[in-house]
């Protein structure tokens, strides 16, 4: 499903540059559920968010669904993000202003799809999460661990092929976090590709494989 | 369909957003409202005035017609009726033309309360050249205007409401006007006022024929319909062409040109250049209104740059984005707007009281169905100005420096203190071009009032002596009437002096201009001379008007008919003729038709200071008869009181009334009056333009005062790494300060610019004062630069008294 090869990032800094990421040669199969664990600075959410299409200034080749993404521009990668990859950031990054069942809604308006349509997927994935009760609130009304459920509510709401994750239970205490883990276990089962970021060697236990960044380089 | 999808769950999601932070809001909303609002207001008068169609039919093809003399010494030159039938005989380039007279005449209706109304002789085909048609009944006709027709008149929708109570049956009726019968065949529109101020017009040759007969009588002008598709320089030349030949054959012709000017320029005069300086004006305080919300907005973008990255991240496109912050905007002009008509209709009436009276069409200004079109495109406008440019700025933030919980660095981006950078110079460069107007302004209005008027306008009272026509057009006639009006008026409680003149000063721009001719003169030099105005006025004139003698006498009532003819000039002319000799003795000599003095030498035995006349920005070359030797009788008294003229004014009208019945007392005002009023224009523009700069300079500081107190609050990590480097406050405050006046200087540059262009395009409206003149530059620069200053200093000192530990903490 990914393929990086030879992947690089770096920034310009006074006569130089400084690399963040070095040689990446890495393969996520379909359906896998990986981690990617390094000590601070090692790249690893700048990695994530190669993967997720955030950022499309690297050297190397990054290939998607077959697509190549090093040779896509702007507007065409970010399609491809929007129809096939869902992200659950450490901060949640829920919009204060919406309800949850905003919050749930939102991907669905960006991809156009129909209000009624959007109404039946919302509800579907409320259930699905067992969090109906609460589509009302807003966020500030909502605890760490049920902001972190809606945000992966709303990471698979589009029904993405992959959900990218950088360190989602940072913020959580340790039966939240678990909660999480247990749910992307459960996604994953249910077919979706899983990346996740984490520092925690519990929470890399989930997945089915790890790689180790270090100044970069990928060591593992 | 796919542009409006989700547009209802955006404008739902910009109010909810908006609910949540209400100051901003508030003031993003009163600063729209204040510009909207003024633009509004002073549009609806633009648009009464000037825009909406006039009352004629395909007005661009009308034109005015004159003559002047060929190197232009003499400007304005008016037409006889035999030179009109000429021209329209000889003119290809003109589909039509009729005449009337240059100005108004009064015409009295009897009665219990007998009215003295303005009108016109115009030639039978007048309506049609114009393409006006009458509301009811029939405008004049051809056949209405020849030798010995019956006497009939078309009324103005005016007269007609007051004097005969709108009733269509007047039509067909006979009324009298100035002691002559005429039929009544029509009523005009309420909006046809053309001339203006005119309300009655009847047929010219069954009314004056000795005078239309006479190619030496010059009285008129034309007004002229171009054929299709001829330009006015064709007509122009055309019209030369025939005026040159005519003067080669008569021993009037005065004049060897022709003036062809669009009839639209003489209709609006001088109104048309000033209301448009105005609207572009009030527009730039909109455009400063604008960037201060823009800069708002911008730095509420910067506030929700993790929200906007995250909808990136969510699948949101750039120009959904754009059209979710553009539908904030959009909810801020509404708001705007509504605040903005509120104000518009309220400020409304005010603005009109404080426009010249004699703008024509100032009356119909309203808050109507066109001034809200303008006003909802104008917020339309507004929302698009003041929010795109923050929308596309927000719209493309680092989504992994803003997902990841703050900036690399310290403090806004790059483009956005570009942008802010740029609102900050935009709104002072506007303040500045406006500051610079009205300074230019005001010294203009400081400059007429300091004006030597060349008489004391304080203390006086001007009336006209309406006669009916025919009575009182003999010398003998009007030395009794004076006589007795004088007499009686010197004896009432209050009164100084009192004495009587043809037209009062400040009556108008036109008046009596003669040719004359300076003893000693060639005719080629003589026919250089510029027009004189002419005046009439009883013994005692001057010392009344307290207008000084500088030499020789006064009048007396020895100056009769059959007396040697003698004159009066002013300071300019006798300087301008005799600028050595002594000017008492001197003669000079003007044609006056049916007069004894006709070509006569007349002495002159006076010389008095130059008054202002016809306006206050510019003298004129005078001459004065004696009211005994002049074809013209006096139609004005004025009259020097001890106190308030206007107090005495019921016992001067009962006089009048008494003396003859038959005459009315009409026009009657304080000399200090007209003098305000023709301050008037003058005064309106620089009140507005003051306003205009004031709010312009209130929003200015607010916006620099805005952007430099949020970047500040962004760049408080930044200070407090400086200051725990040792920095110490006085280095904060000069590099805040520094930086926030950095883009007001590159605005006082671009203003200074601005000012000079302002300046060029004013400069027909100023009076002693030059367009660039650099004291009003560089008080205005001084005055914004202070602002400015006062406007980042507070923020700045905010930024100094930083404790270095907060600040290091702060995220």
């Amino acid at each position: 499903m990914i393929q990086l090869r030879n992947l690089e990032k770096a920034y310009d800094q006074g006569g130089g540059k400084v690399y963040v990421l070095r040689r990446i040669d890495a393969e996520v199969k379909a359906g896998e559920f990986v981690s990617i664990m390094g000590p601070s600075g090692a790249g690893k959410s700048t990695l994530l968010h190669i993967l997720g299409m955030h950022d499309g200034a690297f050297t190397g080749e990054f290939v998607f669904l077959d697509q190549p993404v090093h040779r896509l521009g702007r507007k065409e990668r970010l399609e491809l993000q929007k129809r096939n990859i869902g992200f659950v950031f450490q901060s949640y990054h829920l919009l204060d202003d919406l309800t949850v069942y905003e919050n749930l809604e939102v991907p669905l308006s960006y991809r156009d799809v129909k209000r009624s349509e959007r109404q039946a997927i919302v509800a579907d994935v409320l259930d699905r999460f067992h969090i109906v009760g609460k589509k009302d609130l807003y966020p500030s009304q909502l605890s760490g661990g049920q902001q972190q459920l809606v945000a992966v509510a709303r990471a698979v709401v589009a029904n993405p092929k992959v959900i990218l994750a950088d360190e989602p239970t940072g913020n959580l205490h340790s039966d939240q976090g678990r909660e999480i883990m247990e749910l992307f276990k459960k996604l994953n089962a249910e077919g979706t590709t899983i990346i996740q970021v984490t520092h925690s060697e519990v929470n890399a236990g989930y997945g089915d494989r790890v790689i180790k960044l270090r100044d970069g380089w990928i060591v593992e | 369909m796919t542009l409006l999808r989700g547009l209802g769950q955006d404008l739902r999601y910009a109010a909810r957003s908006l609910r949540s932070r209400p100051l901003l809001v508030a003031v993003a909303v009163a600063v729209l409202a204040l510009g909207i609002g003024a633009s509004t207001a002073v549009f609806s008068v633009v648009d009464a005035v000037l825009l909406r169609p006039l009352p004629f039919a395909d007005a661009r093809r009308l034109v005015l017609a004159w003559q002047r003399s060929p190197d232009n010494s003499v400007p304005f030159i008016e037409v006889s009726y035999p030179d009109y039938l000429d021209w329209r005989q000889q003119a290809r380039a003109f589909e039509s033309m009729a005449i009337i007279p240059t100005v108004n005449q009064g015409f009295v209706l009897p009665g219990d309360e007998p009215l003295q109304v303005q009108g016109r002789l115009v030639s039978g085909n007048f309506f049609d050249v114009l393409g006006a048609r009458a509301l009811v009944g029939r405008t004049l006709r051809p056949d209405d205007d020849r030798a010995g027709a019956s006497r009939v008149v078309v009324l103005g929708h005016g007269l007609w409401q007051r004097r005969f109570g709108g009733d269509p049956a007047v039509v067909g009726r006979r009324i009298v006007v100035d002691g002559t019968p005429m039929d009544v065949v029509g009523v005009m529109p309420r909006f046809f006022r053309y001339p203006p101020k005119a309300e009655m017009w009847t047929p010219v040759v069954p009314a004056i024929p000795e005078a239309v007969a006479n190619r030496g009588v010059c009285w008129a002008i034309v007004v002229g319909r171009l054929a299709p598709g001829v330009r006015l320089a064709q007509a122009r030349g055309e019209l030369n062409g025939i005026v040159a030949g005519l003067a080669k054959t008569s021993p009037y012709a005065p004049a060897d040109a022709a003036v062809v000017t669009p009839l639209t320029d003489e209709f609006f005069g001088p109104a048309r250049p000033a209301l448009l300086v105005l609207l572009a004006a009030v527009l730039l305080v909109l455009l400063v209104a604008c960037a201060n919300v823009s800069a708002l907005l911008l730095a509420r973008a910067a506030d929700r740059q993790r929200e906007i990255a995250v909808r990136l991240a969510l699948g949101a496109s750039r120009a959904r984005l754009v059209r979710q912050l553009l539908c904030e905007s959009a909810l801020i002009a509404l708001a705007g707007v509504v605040g903005g008509i509120v104000m518009a209709r309220w400020s409304l009436d005010a603005l009109v009281a404080l426009v010249p009276a004699d703008v024509p069409r100032l009356q119909d200004a309203a808050i109507d169905a066109r001034v809200l079109a303008f006003t909802v495109a104008l917020a339309a406008g507004a929302a698009l100005l003041a929010g795109l440019a923050p929308a596309l700025l927000a719209s493309r933030p680092s989504l992994t420096d803003a997902l990841e919980g703050g900036a690399r660095t310290a403090g806004p981006g790059r483009a956005q203190r570009r942008l802010q950078g740029l609102l900050v110079g935009t709104e002072a460069a506007v303040a500045l071009v406006l500051l610079a107007g009205a300074g230019l302004m005001a010294q203009t209005f400081q400059n007429l009032r300091r004006v030597d008027l060349g008489y004391d306008p304080r203390h006086v009272l001007a009336l006209e002596v309406a006669a009916p026509h025919g009575k009182y057009e003999k010398p003998a006639a009007w030395r009794s009437l004076y006589q007795r009006l004088v007499e009686r008026v010197d004896r009432l409680p209050g009164v100084e002096a009192s004495a009587g003149v043809f037209l009062r000063p400040l009556w108008g721009q036109m008046g009596n201009d003669w040719f004359f001719t300076v003893e000693g003169q060639s005719d080629a030099d003589s026919r250089r001379n510029p027009h004189v105005n002419l005046e009439s006025v009883t013994p005692g004139y001057f010392g009344t008007m307290r207008t000084p003698l500088r030499r020789g006498r006064d009048f007396t009532d020895r100056d009769a008919e059959g007396a040697p003819g003698v004159a009066i000039v002013s300071d300019g002319f006798a300087r301008r003729y005799w600028p050595v000799q002594d000017p008492i003795g001197k003669r000079l000599q003007i044609p006056l038709p049916e007069s004894p003095y006709h070509l006569t030498w007349l002495t002159v035995v006076g010389v008095v200071a130059d008054a202002r006349y016809r306006e206050i920005q510019a003298s004129r070359l005078d001459l004065y008869l004696s009211y005994l030797q002049s074809p013209y009788g006096p139609r004005h008294l004025v009259v020097r009181t001890s106190g308030d003229p206007l107090a005495i004014a019921p016992a001067v009208r009962a006089i009048v009334r008494d003396v003859d019945r038959d005459l009315l007392a009409e026009d009657i005002t304080s000399m200090e009056s007209l003098v305000e009023a023709a301050l008037g224009g003058p005064r309106f523009g620089m009140q507005l333009l003051s306003a205009f700069a004031l709010a312009a300079l209130a929003l200015a500081a607010l916006g620099t005062y805005g952007v430099m107190a949020f970047l500040v609050g962004r760049r408080t990590r930044e200070i407090g790494v400086r200051m725990a480097l040792g920095a110490r406050g006085a280095d904060v405050l000069s590099l805040v300060l520094g930086q926030g006046l950095r883009p007001v200087l590159a605005g006082l540059a671009v203003g200074a610019a601005g000012s000079l262009a302002l300046g060029r395009a004013i400069a027909s409206l100023l009076f002693g004062v030059a367009p660039h003149d650099a004291t009003t530059m560089a008080g205005a620069s001084a005055v914004l630069a202070a602002v400015a200053a006062a406007a980042c200093y507070l923020p700045a000192r905010r930024a100094a008294r930083l404790d270095p530990a907060v600040a290091l903490r702060r995220e």
